[in-house]
């Protein structure tokens, strides 16, 4: 039996209108990603690969084509379902954090279980469990402008685990970030993916990533201009450090 | 969303834009303390002039009058009939005719009203020097008002209480004939009013005529609420019937008016408010609309995000109203006060011109409450409708 792709793109292209000028961020996007994998997508800034991000997470709709979730048709569902789709089925990550500014770092947390209706003090213990995985327990209280980018990200990123998504998609998330906290950063999502199985999808402009990825998809355009696919032993892994995120 | 985490972010919202919280909630405030401020100024006069009419226990009372109708009288029958109508707690008959109240070769015009014992208390009349009331049903004694004293020079109580004087009844009726009788009766009661003549005695003394038929009958019912159903009753046996509550019918009907008015500019006032209160959630709608963003990103329905904002001005509604109505309370108290003073230091009554009822409280917090959800309203859509990605790019 064939395996189902986590992620389906067919054909899609998104196009925006500029004035009278039409630009196409996407053009006839072919892809499938499938459980388990860490995948790059890679690229430099303005060939679409946080465009064709937003697209997988449900933030825009593709101009033509269709993106399918684990088989299910992503245009099938109305905003509601969006949004429990982006508050159970995946988390996010962003390039500038987007913590809310006018909560602590727990409170961030937690939030996306506030969406689902969890009850106060068992969304905090959640959070507070995940924000001792990123390893920055103390800070709990603290507003998000008291923290610095890599602290920043990594509380994003335990966000982004709160509601044990099975995907993470992480927008260039190291971008703000000097190679210290990048480093820090990148651990954590390797981690994510070997140990905790999550499929992960890394959208980035810095080659040296490309070589945790288990497949590198490289954008030009708009275009998917080539797939490249890395065999090789993961000989990284045993150096990572342990991540234990549930 | 719970409820009690939208609530919490909307107060923590509200918490962190402190200054134009405040503003936005005085806005609010003025609207609202000035509606309670002017509404409870129209209720206190509204007490008043009544009270100056007549006291509450008065609206319970159904005067009777003879009817012009052949054949339906006002007698001891019609009475008994009276007695017996649901929720009629008292009936008392009334004789009256003109008379003269004659002592030492003085005398002077009056009017003579024949009553029984329970009269005193139906009316709340109050007998300011000597008893309150007459020994029993016939006993020959008088109750008079000052105003009927001053003819025959008997205006002092002390000396008058106790003495004797001679009241000349006159009965003229229909066909223009005329009767007299005089009876002597002992004064002992008098009411401090000087303006009006009358004089209360027994009924049974002052029938000296033989008359079945009386001048009037009063009725009391046990509430003010029974009164229109035993009004009808008495109405549909022939008897036209008058009550005080005619007179407040009127007053209320004027103070209606005088009501809407007020509370009209109060209402004016409230809608500047709101317009307010849609200016912030504006304003802060552009504030955060990079945070909005962040919300629908992460998981949050767009219901969620329009549930806040609409929080934000359900609160600010609330907030202000309780605040509102505390401050228009204490403003007429103040006024109240001041008015009182001087009155008093001038030689005056201290009154109250102020009252705010507890339904109406109520009802203005409730309206301030609704008035702001409703301006929350499209700003709160409008946040809904964001495009998350728009929002997050948006700075």
């Amino acid at each position: 039996m064939a395996k189902v792709p986590v992620f389906k793109a067919v054909n899609v292209t998104k196009t925006y209108q500029l004035g009278d000028v039409e630009v196409k961020a996407l053009q006839n996007i072919n892809l499938e990603i499938y459980s388990g994998e860490f995948i790059c997508i890679f690229g430099q800034s303005g060939c679409g690969k946080s465009t064709l991000l937003s697209l997988v997470a449900g933030l825009q709709k593709p101009t033509t084509g269709e993106i399918f979730v684990r088989g299910e048709k992503l245009s099938a569902l109305n905003n509601e379902g969006l949004a429990k789709y982006r508050r159970s089925k995946i988390g996010i990550v962003f390039q500038s954090f987007n913590l809310v500014p006018s909560m602590n770092i727990l409170e961030n947390i937690a939030l996306p279980l506030t969406f689902s209706r969890i009850p106060k003090a068992q969304r905090l213990a959640r959070a507070k469990s995940l924000l001792e995985t990123v390893g920055l327990a103390k800070y709990a209280d603290h507003s998000s402008s008291q923290l610095s980018g890599g602290q920043q990200q990594r509380v994003a990123i335990a966000r982004s685990l709160v509601t044990a998504p099975w995907i993470i998609l992480a927008d260039e998330p190291t971008g703000n970030l000097d190679s210290k906290a990048a480093d820090e950063v990148m651990r954590l999502l390797i981690s994510l993916n070997r140990k905790s199985k999550r499929t992960v999808l890394l959208i980035t402009h810095n080659p040296n990533y490309l070589e945790y990825a288990d497949r590198v998809f490289f954008m030009e355009d708009g275009k998917i201009i080539k797939t490249q696919v890395n065999n090789k032993v993961k000989a990284s892994e045993d150096e990572e450090d342990e991540v234990e995120t549930n | 969303m719970k409820l009690i985490d939208v609530l919490r972010l909307s107060l923590g919202n509200l918490r962190r834009n402190m200054l134009r919280t405040v503003l936005t909630i005085s806005g609010v405030v003025v609207g609202i303390s000035t509606i309670v401020f002017l509404v409870s100024l129209g209720f206190g006069l509204q007490n008043l002039a009544i009270s100056k009419v007549t006291n509450l226990d008065a609206l319970t009372l159904l005067t009777v009058n003879q009817s012009q109708k052949e054949g339906i009288n006002l007698n001891d029958e019609a009475v008994t009939k009276f007695k017996n109508i649901k929720n009629v707690i008292a009936v008392s008959p009334i004789l009256s005719f003109p008379a003269q109240i004659q002592a030492s070769n003085l005398s002077g015009d009056t009017i003579a009203y024949g009553i029984t014992p329970k009269y005193f208390n139906l009316e709340s009349i109050k007998v300011d020097y000597g008893n309150a009331n007459f020994s029993s049903d016939s006993a020959n004694e008088a109750i008079v008002s000052v105003g009927s004293l001053k003819a025959i020079n008997m205006t002092d109580p002390t000396t008058t209480l106790g003495k004797d004087a001679s009241f000349r009844i006159v009965k003229v009726s229909d066909n223009g004939d005329k009767q007299e009788n005089v009876i002597k009766l002992k004064i002992i009661g008098i009411t401090k009013d000087d303006t009006t003549n009358y004089a209360y005695m027994p009924i049974n003394v002052i029938n000296t005529f033989n008359d079945n038929t009386y001048s009037a009958v009063k009725i009391k019912s046990a509430s003010r609420g029974d009164m229109d159903e035993i009004r009808k009753t008495v109405e549909s046996m022939g008897f036209p019937t008058t009550s005080v509550k005619d007179t407040v019918d009127q007053i209320n009907q004027i103070f209606i008016v005088i009501q809407s008015v007020l509370g009209g500019f109060g209402f004016i006032a409230l809608m500047v408010a709101a317009i307010g209160i849609f200016n912030t959630l504006t304003i802060a709608l552009l504030e955060r609309t990079h945070e909005i963003g962040i919300m629908k990103a992460i998981g949050g329905r767009n219901r969620d995000v329009a549930l806040v904002f609409t929080a934000e001005a359900a609160m600010i509604g609330l907030f202000g109203g309780i605040l509102g109505v505390s401050i228009g309370w204490l403003f007429g108290k103040g006024i109240n006060l001041l008015v009182n003073f001087v009155a008093t230091s001038v030689g005056g009554t201290a009154n109250n011109m102020f009252y705010t009822p507890l339904w109406f409280a109520g009802f203005v917090i409730t309206f301030s409450f609704l008035i702001s959800t409703i301006a929350g309203i499209m700003p709160a859509r409008h946040a809904a409708k964001l495009d998350p990605l728009e929002a997050l790019r948006y700075e």
